[in-house]
């Protein structure tokens, strides 16, 4: 496939998570708790890493949390999309690389999911200069591995479907 | 059930348990924290000792980059009871009852605490 190919491929990808982030943010946050974000946006991070590969899936992260801050207006969801999204995906990104025989996919895209709000956790605490802010880690935690593992289902289902579309 | 999964599950089930038994050793004293700081981005701006206070009263913190939020404080109790933040998570948090929980408005950088009289300082990241 020629690289036109690949890049509005991979521009549509990005499409698709800008929406699902945008849409995303328009829930009201159930829980109280400062940086719930389902990140439901990294169904296609992880569909780009299933289908194309680490460097491909990395850009549709970067792409898409770039122009989601623009678009959405607001520094401060930039440092924690970025820092919830790139640590969740180089963590599953090094789990399918290496582990991928000994590991499922929705165990790693929960690993994924822990990661990511790990990471936000981790901004935050930055951002408001306190270590108190992990006292929501628990609550954290178990939401990531919801989302994770429900992320890691759809992601399995569309990256299958997409491989037989041929789009790589 | 494939080794890998197990792996990841057992540690994932040890940080949560963990996290569980700090917060309960830390937040398990008895006294009941009467005064309260507001940070903005790490920086004091403002300490209520909770119990001198007679009347209810709001007052407004700003940011500096256009946010802000209305602190309530009543006699023995503060919250946050309005922001501009896009998700309000912080004024969803209710009263800041424990030290260990305070309420925090992330995108304004705005956190309100409450501790102990004299008790020292131990939850900061130095600069």
């Amino acid at each position: 496939m020629s690289r036109l190919h690949k890049l509005i491929y991979l521009a549509m990808l990005v499409a698709i998570s800008l929406v699902i982030y945008i849409v995303e943010l328009q829930l009201p946050s159930l829980i109280p708790v400062p940086g719930v974000k389902l990140g439901l946006a990294n169904v296609v991070s992880l569909c780009a890493l299933l289908i194309y590969g680490p460097s491909e899936a990395i850009i549709v992260l970067l792409l898409r949390v770039l122009l989601g801050s623009m678009l959405t207006g607001q520094m401060v969801s930039l440092a924690f999309s970025l820092s919830g999204g790139l640590l969740s995906l180089l963590c599953m990104i090094v789990l399918n690389k290496y582990f991928s025989n000994y590991i499922s996919l929705w165990a790693i895209s929960i690993a994924g999911g822990v990661c990511h709000n790990i990471g936000q956790l981790f901004i935050a605490s930055i951002i408001v200069d306190t270590l108190k802010i992990y006292y929501y880690l628990p609550i954290l935690l178990i939401s990531g591995v919801i989302t994770g593992y429900f992320i890691g289902l759809a992601a399995d289902f569309i990256s299958k479907h997409l491989k037989k579309m041929r789009i790589n | 059930m494939k080794k890998g999964n197990l792996i990841i599950l057992v540690f994932i089930v040890l940080i949560l348990i963990i996290s569980l038994i700090s917060i309960f050793i830390l937040g398990s004293d008895a006294t009941s924290p009467t005064v309260a700081k507001i940070t903005v981005y790490g920086k004091l701006e403002k300490t209520i000792d909770l119990n001198d206070v007679k009347e209810p009263y709001d007052f407004e913190v700003t940011n500096g980059t256009g946010g802000y939020n209305v602190i309530h404080v009543e006699p023995g109790k503060i919250c946050i009871s309005d922001a501009n933040c896009p998700d309000h998570v912080c004024v969803k948090k209710g009263y800041v009852t424990s030290k260990i929980a305070p309420a925090v408005c992330i995108p304004n950088g705005v956190m309100v605490e409450v501790d102990d009289p004299n008790a020292p300082e131990i939850d900061s990241l130095s600069q």
